[in-house]
């Protein structure tokens, strides 16, 4: 009661309009009206007071416009205004007012445009928040995301490097271990050797498996489909598990539809990968029974068929609760399974990212004590091409007898190679570059053809399409496996452009070299326990420095001579086109050299060396090339081939 | 009729004039790489690193579109994209509308582009940090529209959908070309539109335009800012038309 009439009171002195128009004026935020051209016609208080001007120094003579800086205004015209104009309103938009001492004040303005009785836009209303303290915020957290993004990235790549890197060392690792097992050693050494390799090939698979994933998580891995006979490809998967099995006595059975297509196009390298993972788990978490695999296939659709692979064991089984776990990376489902039976944690998430490029799944079921099913269904195109000769994964067999094609440059590669390949008593031809592979591809029926890419006179690509473009028929469909040392991002593309069926990485791991030329072998062989692996191989592909170079030495003098010759001819003629490549300042041609020679550096370990070639490769992408810096480098570079070529010819003397 | 969008904005900003002429035309809008509901994929840092990029994209959807004496209308830095197009392929082109062309942003001599070297430097570093609260903070208005309905939620979100890292770039090619060399090259029938108010592109540069490009023809509009086409609609349609028909008759 006495509130109205306190109210009444005020109202009839008019202090409450009055107190309205305070609002307005005296308001935390600015407010102001404008013409549509900008021009001020009404502004409170508050705005005035922020920007130190008068209201007479504003009405009907300013405009807002006036107010921005030049950056701003172009905004104001390009932006603000034309949109203002399609949808009657904007909000939120930043801008900087120039105060009239001159600074400027950071603002938020939201505007409405008001029409007149005929719909034209009649004039606009503003308000205006002043945004200091908010814009050093933003850049204070703009500042924080860029870091922390740039740091993830780092990360990112320095897996990924460090991991490419580690690669190479412990392969030497391994093709050492492998070379002492022929050494006559002691039981008790033999039994350490084991445990050696067994180690080393863990570490390998670790590695590897951080490089996929790494690769993965930086979307610079792409699905490359081909048409692939689908039995073929999962027999030989569990072809390569038959050993395993029969040493722990598991039997391994398979069941294929036979509405199961033949020829599908499928990226038959990713799909072996997943069915390897799941198959090595199996076989690796069961102690008694068997392995089933089943292909089967749902309600097929025209064009496209989904097929269900499913891997199924009778062995330790998954705990529910820890059934979502095991798909994320490096986790496990129990910490104990580390112990017990090794691995990396990272098989199964690495399976599910490569599923996820086919929109698939995997999916999990499971009785703890009684067994584990995995499944996953892959929506595949049906290929019309008539089958082709037997692929990458193709047909399990042997390598004896495999015809093969060698075409690589690098003398110290095909040294490697050729102590394999005559080992596992192939018979292969050896072609120095890609025009000579051609001729000898036309020439010959291989089984397969083994394809460096970077070589001179002709790289594998061109090489590649010149084979699949020769008119006979045959030959022109022979398998062709690229050799290659770097995963860049965009190599793949142009591989299945030039018609290269698969992709062996650089360097090598023998078994895997093995099973590849004996999924291309004439004769499928039934698994045997015990017979089934690839034979120990001679010689490794093992990068050596002086020191551990003498115990080889002592081994095998005659092989080793070999190698050091063919070594010491290769670095005379690098250091020759190096030089001449840094005189002439042609860096492509330089960096070719550098990554011609990157494998026997590796080999000698001759670090200090690569550096100063990386070093000099950096020099010479500089604008402008310093002369001094050059000639620095190039004297660095001749000594220090010198150097190892001098130590080289030193174990080359008779009698040492 | 092929309507080219300027430097920040897409093909909405012609939806008040386009419905003057549909009876009368084959009416293209097209949004540039980067902008509207384009294919951010699709932009190429070395293609569009110049004007002449855009001006392939002109003629590219002219031939798709198999399309014949064509007007091509184009605002602010689309006028100049639009005389690389008609210098390029004149036999493609009937006429040239240019609304608040500039050649040349920059004063250089006698020339008055109406910015200095120095203002452009910091009006690119100023969109660079504007470009982030525009897009971060303004993206999400998806409100209605009660005046004009079918301007709502799409368009709102849709204009300031331009990729920020184009934009950038395109801002750039922009405001840095000169292309006071490329006018006199020009063959085909052309009308300038000036706003008599336009802090971009002053009056004196439409003069400018005008006397560079021959036979040209200039109007001048009643009108404040750099957009006529949306601040002064009827004018900015009559004065077309008034070009359109008259070279009718005089054919």
């Amino acid at each position: 009661m006495e509130n109205k009439e306190h109210i009444t009171r005020l109202a009839r002195q008019g202090l409450l309009e009055e107190r309205i128009e305070d609002l307005y004026d005296q308001a935390p935020c600015g407010y102001f009206s404008t013409l549509p051209d900008g021009t001020f016609i009404k502004t409170n208080g508050t705005f005035l007071k922020w920007l130190g001007y008068d209201a007479s120094q504003l009405l009907f003579v300013r405009r807002l416009q006036d107010l921005l800086p030049v950056g701003d205004s172009i905004f104001y015209e390009t932006h603000y205004h034309p949109l203002l104009l399609m949808q009657g309103f904007i909000s939120e938009v930043n801008l900087s007012l120039r105060h009239q001492a001159g600074k400027t004040i950071p603002v938020l303005v939201n505007t409405r445009l008001v029409k007149d009785a005929d719909g034209r836009p009649a004039l606009l209303r503003t308000t205006v928040f002043d945004i200091t303290d908010r814009k050093k915020y933003e850049l204070e957290l703009l500042r924080a995301r860029k870091k922390a993004e740039e740091g993830a990235r780092v990360k990112a790549e320095f897996l990924a490097t460090v991991s490419h890197e580690i690669r190479t060392p412990i392969n030497a690792i391994v093709g050492i271990a492998h070379l002492l097992r022929d050494t006559g050693l002691s039981p008790r050494q033999a039994e350490l050797l084991s445990v050696l390799e067994v180690s080393t090939e863990t570490l390998l698979r670790l590695v590897n498996n951080i490089l996929d994933f790494s690769k993965i998580e930086a979307g610079r891995v792409s699905l490359q489909e081909e048409s692939t006979n689908i039995r073929n490809l999962v027999g030989s998967v569990l072809h390569g598990f038959g050993a395993k099995a029969a040493e722990k006595g598991l039997s391994i059975r398979l069941k294929i539809d036979e509405r199961v297509p033949e020829q599908v196009y499928v990226d038959s390298l990713k799909l072996v990968q997943v069915l390897n993972n799941l198959l090595s788990n199996a076989v690796k978490f069961t102690e008694q029974g068997h392995v089933a695999v089943r292909v089967a296939l749902q309600e097929q659709t025209p064009g496209t068929v989904p097929v269900v692979f499913e891997v199924a064991d009778t062995g330790i089984g998954i705990a529910p609760d820890k059934r979502g776990l095991i798909f994320e990376e490096f986790a496990q489902a129990s910490a104990g399974i580390d112990r017990a039976y090794g691995g990396t944690g990272l098989g199964l998430a690495i399976s599910q990212r490569l599923l996820g490029m086919y929109g698939s799944e995997l999916k999990v079921e499971s009785e703890p004590g009684t067994g584990s099913s995995f499944s996953f269904t892959l929506s595949l195109k049906i290929s019309e091409e008539a089958p082709r000769a037997a692929r990458q994964a193709g047909r399990a067999g042997a390598a004896r007898g495999v015809r093969l094609l060698l075409v690589e440059d690098n003398k110290i590669n095909v040294y490697v190679l050729s102590q394999y390949l005559a080992n596992w008593g192939v018979a292969f031809d050896v072609a120095g570059n890609g025009q000579e592979g051609v001729e000898k591809a036309g020439r010959e029926a291989y089984d397969l053809i083994l394809m460096d890419l970077q070589m001179p006179v002709m790289d594998g690509y061109e090489a590649a399409r010149r084979i699949r473009n020769m008119r006979e028929g045959k030959r022109s469909k022979v398998p062709i496996i690229a050799l290659t040392a770097s995963a860049q991002p965009d190599y793949e593309g142009k591989l299945t452009a030039s018609g290269i069926n698969g992709v062996l990485a650089k360097p090598f791991n023998p078994e895997e070299l093995y099973r590849l030329i004996a999924s291309y072998g004439p004769v499928p062989a039934l698994p045997i326990a015990g017979q089934a692996a690839a034979p120990h191989p001679q010689r490794p592909d093992a990068p050596f420095d002086l020191s551990t170079f003498d115990d080889l030495m002592a081994d095998d003098p005659e092989g080793m001579r070999d190698l050091i010759s063919v070594t010491v001819k290769a670095l005379r003629q690098a250091c020759a086109e190096l030089t001449k490549a840094l005189r002439e300042r042609n860096r492509q041609l330089f960096t070719r050299w550098v990554q011609h020679t990157e494998t026997s550096l590796e080999l000698l370990q001759a670090k200090q060396l690569y550096a100063t070639l990386e070093q000099a490769m950096a020099l010479l992408s500089t604008v402008p090339v310093d002369p001094e810096q050059l000639e620095l480098a190039e004297h660095l570079i001749g000594t220090q081939f010198r150097v190892i070529l001098q130590g080289l010819a030193e174990r080359l003397k008779p009698g040492e | 009729m092929v309507f080219a969008h300027g430097y920040g904005c897409d093909q909405n900003m012609w939806r008040f004039i386009t419905p003057a002429f549909e009876e009368d035309y084959k009416v293209v809008v097209f949004d540039y790489v980067g902008a509207g509901k384009s294919d951010a994929r699709a932009y190429r840092k070395d293609k569009y690193g110049q004007l002449q990029g855009y001006a392939a994209d002109i003629l590219e959807i002219c031939h798709a579109l198999n399309l014949k004496d064509v007007v091509l209308v184009g605002h602010s830095v689309s006028a100049m994209i639009g005389v690389l197009a008609v210098i390029a392929e004149p036999g493609l082109f009937q006429r040239l509308v240019m609304v608040s062309p500039s050649p040349c942003y920059i004063s250089q001599g006698d020339y008055v582009g109406g910015f200095s070297e120095r203002d452009i430097d910091g009006m690119l570093q100023s969109l660079e940090s504007n470009y982030l609260g525009w897009t971060s903070v303004a993206a999400p208005v998806i409100m209605g529209n009660p005046d004009r309905p079918e301007l709502g939620e799409e368009l709102a979100s849709s204009f300031c959908r331009a990729d920020p890292e184009i934009a950038r770039q395109f801002a750039r090619v922009t405001f840095l070309s000169d292309n006071r060399a490329d006018l006199p090259r020009v063959r085909t029938r052309t009308l300038i539109l000036q706003c008599t108010h336009d802090a971009i592109a002053p009056p004196a540069v439409g003069q400018y335009v005008h006397q560079a490009v021959a036979g040209s023809e200039l109007a001048l509009l009643r009108a404040s800012g750099h957009c006529p086409h949306m601040s002064e609609p009827e004018q900015t349609i009559a004065a077309i038309k008034g070009f359109l028909g008259q070279g009718a008759s005089g054919e």
